[in-house]
């Protein structure tokens, strides 16, 4: 699965009653638009950037989506070795949340993939 | 990339010292079962491990690709900061005696001398190496040090 299939798809596992016009008014896509991209027409990069901050506003509170904020401006300031080890560091932190209990199956499926 | 995390290593160590059935595992690691059983699947599922019966036991056959992976430096240096950043949080923030920190000018003698001091320890460390006990009851040692500018200049370069 694509990674615009897999957006859509959660976006609409966590909103299956929404409708067009307040999914459109809520991601801040024209409706037209947000129809076609439900039938396939592919995302740009602004679009992608918009469903994600609508599912991210869903699941964080708004201190959350701050240091997520702040998260992603590091990952873009960081050199490829210090990626390499946050990366490595996270996914420890996910194994270890697997083995302990601490993730859901959703999640534990979602690392998975 | 497998990243062998901390729990799996507390396990293959047990496993290591001999085979072992869950219950008998459980005991040696001081985890909880699920976490066990949770650890014994990945590392079932890895290859690292097999069951006989109801021992598990290691896998004496391991290919190079995963003893690379299992010396991956990048993972075993996460693996240790974790455990190292536990001491310093739990030192830190609860005033335990799990680690200690200092930070000294030293002239060429008192570099010599503390080189000594440290070789004793080693050696000290090292002959203690064939004792046997359960695994949960084993104690991690670290020590070393650094230039101060030159631990800076690593980290920000």
């Amino acid at each position: 699965m694509n990674y615009q299939n897999s957006i859509i798809k959660n976006y609409r596992k966590i909103f299956p009653n929404r409708s067009l016009r307040v999914s459109a008014e809520e991601i801040g896509i024209n409706m037209t638009r947000l129809h076609r991209i439900f039938n396939g027409a592919e995302m740009k990069l602004h679009e992608y950037e918009a469903f994600e901050r609508c599912l991210r506003k869903h699941s964080c509170k708004p201190s959350q989506l701050n240091f997520i904020e702040r998260i992603i401006e590091g990952l873009s300031v960081m050199s490829e070795s210090e990626l390499g080890f946050f990366e490595v560091e996270i996914n420890h932190i996910l194994k270890l949340k697997q083995f302990t209990g601490g993730l859901s199956t959703i999640e534990q499926s979602a690392i998975a993939q | 990339m497998y990243n062998f995390t901390i729990l799996e290593r507390m396990i293959l160590e047990s496993i290591n010292k001999g085979d072992k059935s869950l219950n008998e595992i459980k005991h040696d690691s001081g985890m909880d079962q699920q976490i066990c059983e949770n650890v014994l699947y990945s590392l079932m599922a890895k290859g690292l491990i097999k069951i006989e019966g109801t021992k598990y036991k290691m896998n004496a056959g391991l290919s190079e690709a995963i003893i690379a992976e299992l010396k991956d430096q990048l993972n075993m240096t996460v693996e240790i900061g974790s455990l190292v950043r536990e001491c310093v949080k739990s030192s830190i923030l609860k005033g335990n005696d799990s680690f200690k920190f200092k930070k000294v000018y030293m002239s060429e003698s008192d570099k010599k001398f503390l080189k000594g001091m440290l070789y004793n320890l080693e050696t000290f460390l090292d002959g203690l190496k064939s004792n046997k006990g359960p695994t949960k009851e084993e104690t991690f040692i670290f020590w070393g040090g650094e230039n101060y500018a030159k631990a800076v200049s690593n980290y920000i370069s």
